[in-house]
């Protein structure tokens, strides 16, 4: 187990490091300049000498991995660098905004759980009944639609007609439900289906025949042994949804001006603010790296499958 | 049984659904009652009538004929893309399986590294240094993508590899790339197709989320992402910038999300 | 399982509860809070830095010297008067009985450390005052300039010379919540949320109606509206000029609107040979409906000069070259540009001529819908037109691809014309992105430096005005619609053409 651990985090370190690579890289192929940029943040239109001798002073003369190591040591001791968009540094920049999209996330991820285990299970249990009919296709309608589109319509609806909910976010319950709903409504249309197919996967096999010969009550089955097998897959897929989950709020923040990093991130792609930017990709790379390992890590710690070998019997 | 007939039924209407739609949009040119780049000035924000039968937008374009040559970016895009995924993924998926050792290595560790970010997240910020663009964006998507195939491709690889099949052709005297293509692509191939079929959907929304952020399809090229986020500031005085565009979205991913469930029903009947 | 599912429903529950008890309205009755709406927030509130004074201008927290009303008249604030005794001295007498937020008596002295600070502070070109001396007497406060400067009442009338209290700045606190004399002080700033701001109960001038405000940054032009519509916010600028057709002729809303003082401009490159033709410019400039665009495109006023025609040196006579498509073919014809190979399309040594229109992509889809509108009335002369967003300045300015450059400005923040002038079209400014260079102009903006006197400098105004536009090497196209728009419990706000204020003394709630 122990040497288990050592190679996962190895492995992480790695990652991130390739991370942090692949995102310079990016950034140095790309085609604005920083020094100009710089410049335009201050409103001012400076000359081509001043500019020549900025990008000397701010190493952008320097070869390729020169650039890269001296940023890789900032970014070591936690200076993410100048966000030429807010005018002041990255890192202050990152605290405004990243507890406003882990609100966003954990309520998205909140409805996700509260409707697609319901779901899902009752899909399941209802296999080719009316109600599983309806639960499938409200299903492939929450995949199919598009997001986006979806946020705006519930917009309308929600706030210019009913007055339910607020636009602005300040607002703590009534505005953060609608977003949240956006962003969970295509994984809770995934998540019931997947659910769904690995409690029917379960319900196939022997000991659930097993079970049901002796007449041990449907819904015991269910929840004391069907379920618990399945939740390792479950977890898993549910990591893996983290990564389209925080995908999803930069289209759902910017439809609902949320000033989450999603917002962020979009205004520094149009500015081309690239230290925001950079710190964005490493940020989030490192959350969706954590939440793997830790995910990985409790399954491989609890594999219900051996507790469950001595409880059956 | 009645439910394999019946599923048979549905599958071909669903099928002949998609491709009509494929069809449709490579012959939109035909339907469409205007140019879709053509600018009427005093015919701006124009709610349905018989010359625009879905409305005009903020400088005058037909959203009809905008939506039926944006069905060509949308599908197009998705298709390319899939099928560049498709090729690039299994062919490196091969070279692994069939390759040992370093090679396999190099190419799996690479893939776990890919794998370890947020998958759109990472797109979008390429897109976001590289700039705005179609093009970017293909590149983008395939640089997060390519080992969705590859891994794929690996294992199905590695499971008829050793099989005794294998061996048989092996002594039959097949050359590696004999081998390969009578012997490996037919037993791997369809897993890869399901695996293509359910994609398709998610693909076309990823791209028009992209196209709607700004970041894909540019102006003043038709596409549908584009429209709902040119459309987006008209949510009130001319909705119908938005739900046309919006609903042609749903439609035909749902389509191609129904195609997909099928074809895995039929392909990989293990699945429940 | 189940107890995991009624677990989670609890948490849900709670959270769902907490949640709407954090929402109950707090004592309705007893505060007057006005909810309002703003586009852009500054990364801090101190007036010196950058642009950002605007932000403490626009809510009635800061007060200069002088200032701009809604009209671009001048006013006194915190001066009661100025008086120029020589051509370098101006001798202002500070109004008695002002206090800052904070209790201290606002006297000369305060104002000449505000003034000083302002100086030192501030990094903008634009606001740089040429001063010899600032003294201070009681409420005597005299500036001398080291050299003519006949705009030293419009500059000091710029957010950056806000009067604050100097001696407040404890450079940590202070650039959040600036010490000034408004009828509000700014009590919390987020700048990517809001701020809030409360009554000044020693206001100079009268006593405030409004308690508090609380003033949220709403970016997207579309959800400003909706935040209107719902009731979130009682007050909006800068809506969609759609959207206001949702407020206007409704009963529960009262909607300002007019031009403001930008402006959108097509500037040619004379870099390019052909563009150094005034014949050719001036077909290029017949080929353009603006007209049209202005009315369908932007619902806006049709731009003859630089400065829209309510300011004192605004153009207001016929425009020079208005859309007439023969006469553009005709000139092109005239200067030797016909379709040889017949296609349509006009050669130009043989080959198609195919126009460079560039923007800037952060001037988003206005500017782009202008080359779209070009692009279709182009091809009816002859001429091929392309468009492409670029992402800097330096890719415009130095490229030699472009031909034709969208752009935008405030033409006279200060309510006069040289600062338009020297940074956009005289020769080598810098923001000059069409390399425009005209003697005749030139000499116009050296006037301008030592003219004194009101009368005189809109006359330059007008001049330099008519230069540019007889000479077409820019093209105005149209002024920006601001918009105001508040519910119809609120009273007392009005749209100031500058759009540098919103809120003041005078705003009412019922």
């Amino acid at each position: 187990m122990k040497l288990y651990f050592s190679k996962k985090l190895l492995q992480v370190i790695i990652v991130i490091f390739g991370a942090s690579f692949l995102t310079f890289t990016l950034t140095y192929i790309s085609p604005g300049d920083p020094a100009e940029m710089m410049f335009r943040s201050q409103d001012v239109v400076p000359s081509e000498a001043v500019l020549e001798k900025t990008r000397e002073e701010m190493g952008l003369n320097n070869p390729f991995l020169v650039q890269y190591g001296n940023w890789l040591i900032n970014l070591l001791k936690g200076d993410l660098g100048y966000s030429y968009i807010n005018k002041g540094p990255v890192a202050d920049v990152l605290k405004q905004k990243i507890p406003k999209t882990i609100e966003l996330a954990l309520v998205a991820l909140l409805f996700l759980v509260v409707f697609s285990f319901p779901l899902g299970i009752l899909s399941a249990i209802k296999k080719n009944k009316i109600i599983d009919y309806i639960i499938r296709s409200i299903s492939l309608i929450g995949i199919s639609i598009p997001a986006f589109w979806l946020g705006l319509l519930l917009l309308y609806q929600f706030v210019v007609k009913f007055h339910w909910f607020t636009i602005t976010s300040q607002d703590g319950f009534r505005g953060v439900i609608l977003p949240a709903a956006t962003l969970a409504i295509p994984l809770i249309g995934r998540y019931t289906r997947q659910i769904r197919a690995a409690i029917l996967e379960e319900l196939s096999s022997d000991y659930v025949m097993g079970a049901r010969a002796r007449g041990i009550k449907e819904s015991k089955i269910i929840f004391n042994h069907v379920l618990p097998n399945s939740l390792k897959g479950i977890i898993t897929l549910f990591a893996l949804s983290i990564g389209v989950l925080l995908g999803g709020t930069v289209i759902v923040e910017t439809i609902f001006s949320w000033p989450g990093m999603g917002t962020m991130i979009m205004n520094a792609i149009t500015n081309r603010d690239y230290p925001l930017l950079q710190a964005y990709v490493i940020f989030m790379s490192f959350i969706y790296i954590m939440i793997s390992f830790t995910v990985e890590s409790i399954n491989q710690i609890l594999d219900p499958r051996v507790r469950l070998k001595g409880e059956m019997i | 049984m009645k439910s394999m007939k019946y599923k048979k039924t549905t599958f071909i209407i669903v099928l002949s659904i998609a491709i009509l739609t494929i069809l449709f949009a490579i012959i939109a040119p035909i339907f469409a009652p205007n140019d879709p780049l053509a600018t009427d000035f005093v015919r701006i924000l124009e709610e349905p009538s018989d010359q625009y039968p879905l409305g005009t937008d903020q400088v005058g374009r037909c959203i009809c004929s905008r939506i039926l040559y944006g069905a060509r970016v949308s599908l197009g895009m998705t298709f390319l893309l899939l099928v560049l995924l498709f090729i690039l993924g299994v062919v490196i998926g091969i070279v692994a399986g069939m390759a040992n050792g370093i090679v396999d290595t190099i190419i799996m560790r690479a893939s776990d590294i890919v794998l370890s970010f947020p998958g759109l997240i990472f797109a979008i910020a390429i897109v976001g240094m590289l700039g705005p663009g179609m093009l970017n964006t293909i590149i983008a998507l395939s640089v997060v993508w390519w080992t969705k195939y590859a891994r794929l491709a690996r294992v199905l690889v590695m499971s008829v590899k050793n099989s005794e099949y294998m061996d048989a052709g092996k002594m039959a005297g097949a050359g590696r790339l004999k081998l390969i293509s009578h012997y490996v692509l037919p037993n791997i191939i369809s897993p890869l197709i399901v695996q293509f079929a359910l994609d398709i959907g998610g693909m076309m929304l990823t791209l028009s989320g992209l196209s709607f952020l700004g970041l894909g399809v540019q102006q003043p090229t038709p596409e549908w992402g584009n429209m709902l986020s040119e459309g987006r500031a008209y949510l009130q005085t001319a909705p119908w910038l938005l739900i046309y565009p919006g609903l042609a979205i749903f439609i035909v991913v749902a389509i191609f999300n129904t195609l997909g469930d099928m074809v895995r029903d039929i392909l990989d009947p293990k699945h429940v | 399982m189940k107890k995991v599912i009624v677990i989670l429903l609890v948490i849900a529950l709670c959270f769902t509860l907490g949640a709407c008890n954090q929402n109950q309205p707090t004592d309705a009755g007893k505060t007057k809070t006005l909810n309002a709406a703003t586009y852009w927030m500054s990364d801090d509130a101190e007036p010196t830095k950058g642009w950002n004074g605007w932000v403490v201008a626009r809510f009635g927290a800061g007060e200069n010297l002088v200032q701009l009303d809604e009209n671009m008249r001048f006013k006194e604030v915190i001066a009661e008067s100025w008086k120029q005794i020589d051509e370098l001295t101006t001798v202002f007498t500070i109004r008695e009985g002002i206090k800052f937020h904070n209790g201290n008596p606002v006297d000369a002295k305060a104002c000449k450390e505000s003034i000083e600070r302002a100086l030192e502070i501030t990094d903008r070109e634009d606001v740089k005052l040429p001063i010899d001396s600032i003294t201070a007497e009681g409420q005597k406060l005299t500036i001398k300039t080291s050299q003519i400067f006949p705009t030293l009442i419009n500059l000091l009338a710029d957010p950056v010379y806000i009067i604050v209290d100097a001696s407040a700045d404890d450079g940590d606190n202070f650039a959040f919540q600036p010490i000034c004399t408004g009828p509000f002080q700014i009590t919390e700033y987020q700048p990517d949320v809001g701020l809030k701001l409360k009554k000044n109960e020693n206001y100079w001038k009268c006593d405030v109606d409004v308690d508090t405000i609380d003033v949220k940054l709403i970016a997207d032009t579309s959800a400003r509206a909706m935040a209107l519509q719902s009731g979130e916010v009682d007050f909006a600028t800068a809506l969609n000029r759609k959207d206001l057709g949702l407020f206007e002729g409704n009963e529960e809303y009262v909607v300002q609107r007019g031009p403001n003082l930008r402006v959108a401009f097509l500037a040619f490159n004379m870099k390019k040979p052909y563009m150094q033709n005034l014949e050719f410019r001036q077909a290029l400039t017949y080929g353009i409906d603006k007209k049209t665009y202005a009315k369908e495109l932007y619902d806006a006023t049709m731009a003859k000069g630089p400065f829209n025609e309510s300011l004192s040196f605004g153009y207001k006579g016929e425009d020079y070259y208005s859309y007439d498509p023969d006469k553009a073919r005709e000139l092109l014809d005239k200067v030797g540009f016909v379709d040889t190979d017949g296609d349509g399309i006009r050669e130009m040594n043989g080959k198609n001529i195919v126009l460079q229109f560039a923007t800037l992509s952060h001037f988003g889809r206005d500017a782009a819908n202008t080359g779209v509108a070009m692009q279709s009335q182009y091809k009816e002369i002859g001429l091929g037109l392309e468009i492409t967003q670029y992402e800097n300045l330096s890719e415009i300015a130095d490229s030699d691809k472009v031909d034709i450059i969208w752009d935008r400005w405030t033409s006279a923040p200060t309510a006069d014309p040289q600062y338009l002038f020297e940074t956009a079209y005289k020769t080598g400014s810098p923001a000059n992105r069409g390399n425009y260079s005209n003697k005749e102009f030139d000499a116009v903006c050296e006037e301008l430096k030592t003219t004194f006197g009101k009368g005189e400098r809109d006359k330059l105004g007008i001049k330099g005005s008519e230069i540019l536009m007889k000479d077409a090497g820019v093209v105005f196209l149209f002024y920006l619609e601001g918009s105001v728009v508040t519910r119809s419990n609120v009273e007392g706000i009005h749209r100031f053409v500058s759009d540098i204020y919103h809120i003041d003394e005078r705003v009412k709630m019922k």
